[in-house]
């Protein structure tokens, strides 16, 4: 370290580095040494030494030269005040230098770039609008930036989000949060006011119905309609003498597996259009500072159709502190549409690899499918799949169910219904 | 007598203390100065005579009134 200091005050100070000659140099370097003259990387050179020597002390030498008459002649001359003298006629150099390290520091009193990281449920760009509007954003002063008043709005604001921490590292916002994926399950469960029914969302015959909380009104082979309330959410409660006292409202929870019947179509035009590239290019560029684009180049290119490649590129002074300036480098390719015809095999393979996408959707879901007779048709301007599947898989969507006029049963109601 | 006082002998003695680091670096306090310097051989001269350092490409890296630094390598020292 002290090493390292000393070379640093050394090249800012100036140093020599000197060649001494004559009867008794080694003398010299006493007298030196006695005068307290500091003297360093010291080199024998053929009958001569040559060392480095400050500035300052080089200037005592002179009575010490005369005493043991050595010749001395400076080599080299370095440091900062050298380089300096040295470029001294080049003003606009040392302008551009100054001006640069002030813009340094002006430009990194801003915030550059907000970051933020763990939003899962939310995009970047939900949070940034939020913050926005309370007057966080890019290029705003960074002693403005109030890093815990940030997590109390944005605490305040998502209710699934449970923990923010919001720092500014370089000119970079970095705001980190966790949310609680489990949240809204937890709030489904604890809503029993209104009834929930489950419904079937089409025709179809129940296969098997596996009920876990509300009153089930169909049964294992019976058909039902589109719309049938197959769970419903109000459980009747019942008195003494048989009579429907009260309801208790519930959220149906049920495995219901059933067979339906689904019509599949798909169709594909015989005639494509596929963009083909002409040869004719452009390259465009634009320089971005927040809020603003400045485009060098044509203002419209030249062809209506084009394929556009844009690429964005930020200065980085380092990985958190980026500069408010990037520059977006489209490269457009004239394109034509044209319209292609697909041949009969290529347009069995399309519908054929759709047909299978849409099977394998299906079994995702845990649907088995057991009956299909889907075919393919070729007709004048296009080729159709169609036909119909007869599949079997869980059923039934949840639904809000009427309340009924009957009081809502509570324990009070049936006890005196009771005695 | 220095032992008896408790107190530093290179300061009571005024003899040189040399702090070998393997045979790459040397340093040399107490001394009065240089008598011969070349890449093969410093001749330094102390209180009580010289010691001749010998070994190739020997370099002063410092020279202080207190103290120098040789770097290089050193192959013997010797008190004469």
């Amino acid at each position: 370290m002290t090493k390292m200091l000393r070379y640093i005050l050394n090249n800012l100070a100036g140093y020599l580095r000197i060649r001494v000659e004559g009867y008794s140099p080694e003398r010299f370097l006493n007298l030196c040494c006695y005068h307290g003259i500091f003297l360093w990387n010291l080199r024998p050179a053929k009958g001569a030494y040559e060392m480095n020597i400050r500035v300052r002390d080089f200037r005592r030498l002179r009575p010490l030269v005369r005493k043991s008459r050595a010749k001395v002649r400076i080599t080299q001359k370095r440091g900062v005040p050298f380089f300096i003298h040295k470029y001294r006629g080049r003003k606009l150099f040392f302008t551009g230098a100054v001006i640069a390290i002030c813009l340094i520091f002006l430009l990194s009193s801003f915030i550059w770039k907000i970051q933020i990281d763990g939003n899962l449920a939310r995009t970047d760009e939900v949070l940034l609008s939020f913050l926005a509007e309370k007057g966080i954003a890019c290029g705003m002063a960074k002693k403005n930036v109030d890093c815990d008043r940030i997590e109390k709005d944005i605490r305040m604001e998502y209710d699934d989000i449970i923990w923010v921490s919001a720092y500014v590292h370089g000119s970079c916002l970095k705001i980190k949060v966790r949310e609680n994926p489990d949240r809204k399950e937890l709030q489904t469960e604890s809503e029993a006011e209104a009834p929930m029914d489950i419904v079937a969302e089409a025709d179809g015959i129940i296969q098997k119905i596996i009920t876990r909380k509300g009153a089930p009104l169909v049964r294992e082979g019976s058909e039902v309609k589109k719309g049938e309330i197959l769970v419903s959410g109000s459980v009747e409660v019942k008195n003494d003498s048989d009579e429907v006292a009260g309801y208790r409202y519930q959220v149906s929870d049920a495995d219901i597996i059933a067979q339906t019947t689904v019509a599949y179509t798909d169709i594909l035009d015989r005639l494509h259009p596929i963009w083909k590239d002409t040869g004719k290019k452009s390259l465009r560029l634009w320089i971005e500072t927040p809020g603003r684009l400045y485009l060098f180049g044509r203002r419209e290119l030249p062809y209506p159709e084009y394929n556009a490649l844009t690429c964005r590129y930020t200065l980085y002074l380092e990985r958190h502190f980026p500069f408010p300036v990037s520059v977006r480098v489209e490269q457009s390719k004239e394109s034509r549409k044209e319209e292609i015809s697909y041949t009969d095999r290529e347009a069995r393979e399309i519908l054929s690899y759709n047909f299978e996408k849409f099977c394998a959707r299906l079994e995702k879901k845990g649907v088995q499918i057991s009956e299909n007779d889907v075919k393919i048709y070729r007709e004048t301007n296009q080729y159709s799949a169609k036909g119909e599947l007869v599949l079997s898989g869980p059923f039934g969507t949840l639904q809000k169910g009427t309340v009924h006029e009957l009081p809502k049963a509570d324990e009070e109601n049936i006890q005196q219904e009771g005695n | 007598m220095a032992d008896a006082a408790n107190l530093p002998k290179d300061v009571v003695l005024g003899v040189p203390i040399l702090t070998l680091t393997g045979h790459y670096e040397v340093n040399i306090e107490n001394y009065r100065g240089i008598l011969e310097y070349t890449e093969q051989l410093i001749r330094i001269n102390v209180r009580s005579g010289q010691i001749r350092i010998t070994g190739k490409s020997l370099e002063i890296n410092y020279y202080t009134t207190t103290d120098m630094k040789i770097t290089g390598k050193v192959e013997k020292i010797e008190y004469s």
